[in-house]
């Protein structure tokens, strides 16, 4: 067995090792076998089922190891449920021995045990692929009372209204209904009388945060009032947000920074945000974190997320997308054509370390290529950027599904620039697009500015 | 596994003929040999005759214990296999407690037959005993507790260790 691509692959090594394989593995319990580190003359541990005087070490005697695949996978499967946290299963088992390993491995046991657990359907057309054995054990980690203590709190007033309207259909319209906009003032009132915007608070500010921002795609007039407030109580936190020290939600200060730049440029005018905001800046200490925030955004968000998110969160993307930047060579992003952007929950820390490394996508002559593959770990782009003055520029490159579904980097081909190489580099939330910075091959992150694409409807 | 109501049918009245592995012949109800769905669907299959069922992966002391929880879950209802999941390791009654008390190889052996015999309670029972021998213990103790050789190599244990980093505490 070949363990060299543990780190980067997962369990996705044993996907499809032979059914062979699996059938001749069980036999590596010979207590008389070299080893290397554990090798000690122990006993059977006292606690066992040794209760008559027969020895089950005997030659003839079953061994665990040796038992059918598919009894080990059923004993695997009640491991993990007898615990609350399945450590054993993740921590012990693979590490008991190689049979072992590979049955605490068996992604249909855990996808399973998630499927049980969680909304099947809407939680697979999200997880498309997905080490399904992490997102079970992470979930796990999840303290539920406090974010279910934190709902509560503003459920007997607000929740249970809205998701009556909400749930009450799959139409998107029925989330532009007043009953919902009112829902979004009223929680907002209430989040804006604390002083506070803390974690104390944090499900339901990213509750009301998300509905806001998801109906600001909706374009509803009625809520300026309440956008602009938004956008001025978090003008100066999304300005100074350091996601290395303070990535309490990266996601939520992502439809922060939706709110302020909608409210900034109703008539896509370039916003006032400066580049010194740290929100794009490389995340490397907070990866595991960010794990965290999407499973706690999930789980807290579920009730009414994914009701809205059946309208439009799982849908096939469009191919054309639009939108503007702050760059003055590039106010506005037409006919950009993102292929196959799927939301996948993919380790892929070694993409995202070369992030923002150099890279050029366009020395090979080949053409970008649609892929559809759904093991696929990066997707092409092509499409074109248009200046104001009706220049346009080719844009092709790799859009990466990093930090689990999120980011979304790309890099684009200036033509009218001498072939000048422009890196994007931001996130795809749900309905309103990929917010984001960009910049080119003579700049650094540092000097990027911002943009936001979203899906050209109109096409 | 749910206690249901006793009923009284002829077929609890009539017997069958088991034969163990060693040609052990033994004589059980109908009612409790078709606790076992394999041999349900070969009595159905074959209809009523005198002629013992050959059972030649069961042992003789296997197939007493065996015959002994069926015996005792005759009128059982076996509940469905969805409900039965959702139940932890920890819904052992006692006499299935009790019964499941013997040596390792005896309990390995149980779950062999259990899953030839395709008696789902049993299997689920022997295999949920065994699931909590293993809950809460290191690799170590898991090795010394099942008699199992670390087959890694330091390296490949290295691997290993460092593969399952994501998951400790942060």
């Amino acid at each position: 067995m070949d363990y060299t691509f543990f780190e980067e692959y997962d369990l996705d090594m044993f996907d499809d090792y032979p059914i062979e394989d699996k059938v001749n593995y069980n036999n590596n319990s010979n207590p008389d076998s070299s080893h290397s580190i554990y090798d000690d003359d122990s006993q059977p541990d006292s606690e066992t089922n040794d209760h008559t005087e027969s020895n089950p070490y005997s030659p003839n005697s079953v061994g665990l190891c040796s038992l059918p695949t598919e009894i080990l996978l059923l004993i695997l499967h009640k491991v993990i449920l007898s615990e609350n946290r399945p450590k054993t299963a993740i921590l012990s088992l693979p590490l008991t021995c190689k049979t072992l390993f590979k049955i605490s491995h068996d992604p249909v046991v855990w996808e399973k045990l998630f499927s049980d657990q969680y909304d099947v359907l809407a939680r697979k057309r999200r997880f498309r692929i997905c080490n399904f054995r992490k997102i079970y054990y992470r979930r796990s980690k999840l303290s539920t009372s406090f974010m279910n203590s934190s709902l509560f709190r503003i459920e007997p007033q607000y929740v249970d209204s809205v998701l009556e309207v909400l749930t009450n259909g799959r139409n998107t319209k029925k989330l532009v209904d007043l009953c919902a906009a009112d829902f979004c003032i009223q929680v907002y009132q209430r989040l804006h009388s604390w002083a506070d915007l803390s974690l104390k608070h944090f499900t339901s500010v990213l509750l009301t945060i998300k509905v806001i921002s998801y109906l600001l795609t909706q374009d509803i007039p009625s809520l300026d009032i309440i956008v602009g407030s938004m956008a001025a109580e978090f003008h100066d936190r999304v300005l100074t947000w350091d996601p290395t020290k303070d990535s309490a939600n990266n996601t939520l200060y992502t439809h922060a920074l939706h709110i302020c730049l909608r409210n900034e440029n109703k008539e896509f005018v370039a916003p006032y945000f400066s580049p010194c905001s740290l929100v794009f800046e490389s995340r490397k200490n907070d990866e595991w974190m960010l794990w965290i925030e999407d499973m706690l955004d999930m789980f807290s968000t579920n009730k009414i997320l994914w009701c809205m998110r059946n309208d439009a969160y799982d849908t096939p993307m469009p191919n054309y997308w639009i939108g503007f930047s702050t760059n003055s060579q590039m106010t506005r992003i037409t006919n950009l054509l993102l292929l196959d952007l799927n939301f996948t929950i993919i380790d892929n820390d070694h993409h995202y370390n070369s992030l923002l490394q150099p890279r050029n996508y366009f020395t090979s002559s080949s053409s970008p290529i649609s892929n559809n593959d759904v093991l696929a770990t990066s997707f092409f782009i092509e499409g074109q950027l248009t200046y104001d003055s009706g220049e346009e520029i080719a844009v092709i490159g790799e859009c990466l599904p990093l930090d689990k579904s999120r980011r979304v980097s790309f890099q684009y081909l200036n033509q009218n620039l001498k072939g000048e190489v422009w890196e994007f580099c931001g996130y795809y939330v749900a309905t309103f697009g990929v917010v984001g910075k960009c910049w080119n091959e003579f700049s650094s992150i540092d000097q990027a500015e911002f943009f936001w694409i979203w899906k050209d409807d109109s096409l | 596994m749910a206690t249901g109501s006793t009923s009284t049918n002829i077929s609890e009245l009539k017997k069958i003929k088991l034969t163990s592995s060693e040609g052990t012949e033994f004589v059980v109800d109908k009612d409790v040999g078709e606790k076992s769905i394999l041999l349900k669907n070969m009595l159905e299959d074959v209809g009523e005759n005198d002629m013992a069922i050959p059972l030649p992966n069961v042992t003789g002391p296997i197939l007493t214990k065996v015959i002994e929880y069926c015996t005792h879950h005759r009128d059982d209802f076996f509940i469905s296999q969805d409900d039965d999941n959702k139940k932890t390791s920890d819904d052992i009654d006692e006499w299935d407690s009790e019964f499941c008390k013997v040596d390792q190889g005896t309990l390995f052996e149980l779950i062999l037959a259990a899953n030839y015999l395709d008696i789902k309670p049993l299997l689920d029972l022997t295999c949920k005993t065994v699931a909590n021998m293993i809950k809460g213990k290191s690799p170590e103790e898991i090795r010394k507790t099942f008699n199992i050789a670390n087959d890694f190599t330091p390296e490949e244990e290295i691997q290993v260790k460092r593969e399952n980093e994501w998951c400790e505490e942060r």
